[in-house]
């Protein structure tokens, strides 16, 4: 049943009910009614937790053995992002692939955690791939960073190379002078004033940004949502992306602000410009084979300020682009038929 | 223009016609407002604005529970904190007693690899010690022969010479005696 055809009848009858503004009418009725479908059905075991952050573990079928997998998501995305239906799950790919996966869940920022920097945040990483490495018996990780978290894992794995054993990131902002729309956006922008560092930068504050990014997509998507409502199973993927999209979370004030000056506003990975507890951070220093993917349909992290990170390291690098955009190389079609492909491929190179 | 099969306009093809048209030029006005100059610097005035907006808020909602001898949000958060901060301690315990364990494991390891090696050793010595003990017997043997072949073809008689007594059998012999 069409939700949407249910709550508005006779809406363009006689005018031609096919008119766009009434299709987007019923994707509206469709969205607001909808039940979302569940998300983060992947069986794991949580191994290590400090305060709201979980490290979860994504055991392969079979004895445990190789080379751990951590994944790092965004900080402003809940950590189902990488587990959002079975069969367009990036955690259940990898443990099917029979590599031992973690993906560090941040978990939801309380007002305590506001104070939180990217020196904080690294240290809370550290003991993640430390405690990844352990439950497995492996001395190092594949370390893989999506979004913001792949800025991260980058930083980390120019910081604290010990336990990286190779570094992959997707649509992650290196080049941030590259960084689109969201770039200029938080250029003039007074960061003490905005992103106080004792305070939680609420969602609604980030969100307006994000829409922005493209206006009238937030539009056209109801056609989408339209579209799909006649197929459940294209619904059901419609409302998982849709679920993304509304359930962000809250970022620490203090992180959000060394993020936006010292990366947007300073450029500060590029130009050797940020220090984290005392140290520089030189992405020279990052020697393991890394794996750096881009999107092309990307509005959020455009191909041109991801890519330079292969560039840039001292180590072996690859840079691949796929023809999506940075939410459907995860849940699209493209997934699994390239993505994961992909990662396993370059795991297995690196530590066969 | 969209037409139907009985040749009369389609309403239908001819809405979306008109809604692209639309998307596309209000695509291109949004570009223009989202890039120029007074949008961007209002856009980061905005930014500024909420946060001081909702900065003043919690002040003014802290100060009214003070006022009622209520614990504020900010109490709240500091005991968060505290219990954070304990948190951390703690696990930088764990961290230390992990490290410990690997030094332990590592110590054990290099000790047995260690006693390993002594047994090694003391096998070689003992194959050592065996060759050469093999090695002098053979040398006595040889000695004893020379002395014994002085001169001459003639193989020599054995020597005269009784071994000496056993003193456990020569004890054993006397208290036999004794008892007969």
């Amino acid at each position: 049943m069409n939700p949407g055809a249910a709550a508005f009848p006779e809406f363009g009858a006689g005018f031609g009910s096919e008119l766009p503004l009434a299709r987007i009418q019923r994707g509206m009725a469709v969205l607001a009614t909808a039940p979302r479908p569940p998300v983060g059905l992947t069986p794991n075991v949580v191994v290590h937790a400090q305060g709201r952050v979980k490290l979860r573990y994504y055991a392969p079928p079979g004895a445990t053995r190789g080379t751990p997998v951590v994944l790092v998501p965004s900080l402003i995305n809940k950590a189902y992002i990488l587990d959002l239906e079975p069969g367009r799950s990036l955690v259940q790919a990898l443990a099917e692939r029979g590599h031992p996966t973690f993906v560090v869940d941040w978990g939801t920022p309380e007002p305590e955690n506001a104070s939180e920097d990217m020196a904080a945040t690294l240290g809370i990483l550290r003991r993640c791939v430390d405690r990844a490495c352990r439950h497995v018996g492996a001395r190092q990780a594949h370390l893989f960073g999506y979004c913001m978290g792949g800025t991260v894992a980058a930083i980390y794995a120019a910081l604290h190379p010990e336990r990286v054993k190779s570094l992959t990131t997707l649509a992650a902002p290196i080049l941030f002078a590259e960084g689109g729309r969201f770039g200029s956006f938080v250029q003039a922008v007074d960061v003490g004033a905005a992103f106080p560092v004792d305070e939680l930068i609420p969602v609604e504050r980030m969100k307006p940004a994000f829409q922005l990014l493209d206006p009238m997509g937030n539009l056209s998507k109801y056609l989408g949502i339209e579209a799909a409502s006649h197929d459940p199973r294209q619904l059901a993927r419609v409302l998982v992306r849709e679920r993304w999209l509304e359930e962000n979370v809250p970022l620490p004030g203090a992180f959000a602000a060394e993020f936006v000056r010292e990366g947007y506003q300073k450029d500060g990975l590029v130009n050797e410009s940020w220090t984290i507890g005392g140290r520089v951070v030189r992405l020279g220093d990052i020697r393991v084979p890394t794996l750096v993917v881009s999107c092309a349909k990307d509005f959020i992290t455009p191909v041109a300020a991801a890519a330079p990170l292969a560039e840039r390291v001292s180590g072996p690098a690859r840079h691949v682009c796929l023809d999506v955009g940075h939410i459907g190389v995860v849940v699209g079609g493209e997934g699994p038929k390239r993505f994961y492909p992909l990662l396993d491929e370059f795991f297995r190179s690196v530590a066969p | 223009m969209a037409t139907a099969p009985n040749g009369s306009p389609d309403l239908g093809k001819l809405g979306d016609e008109l809604y692209q048209h639309w998307e596309r030029a209000m695509s291109s006005w949004w570009d223009q407002v989202l890039e120029s100059p007074s949008f961007l610097g209002s856009m980061g005035q905005n930014l500024e604005g909420a946060a001081k907006a909702r900065g003043q808020y919690e002040r003014a909602v802290d100060d009214s529970m003070q006022k009622l001898h209520l614990p504020t949000r900010s109490d709240v958060v500091r005991v968060a904190k505290i219990a954070a901060q304990l948190e951390e301690r703690i696990l930088q315990q764990e961290d230390l007693v992990l490290d410990l364990k690997d030094q332990l494991a590592r110590l054990e390891k290099e000790a047995v690899q260690a006693r390993i090696e002594a047994a090694e050793a003391r096998l070689e010595l003992r194959e050592t010690l065996g060759v050469l003990r093999d090695e002098l017997v053979a040398a006595r043997t040889a000695r004893t022969a020379a002395v014994a072949i002085p001169s001459g073809d003639a193989p020599a008689a054995a020597p005269s010479v009784a071994p000496a007594p056993d003193p456990k059998s020569a004890a054993s012999a006397r208290g036999r005696k004794a008892g007969a």
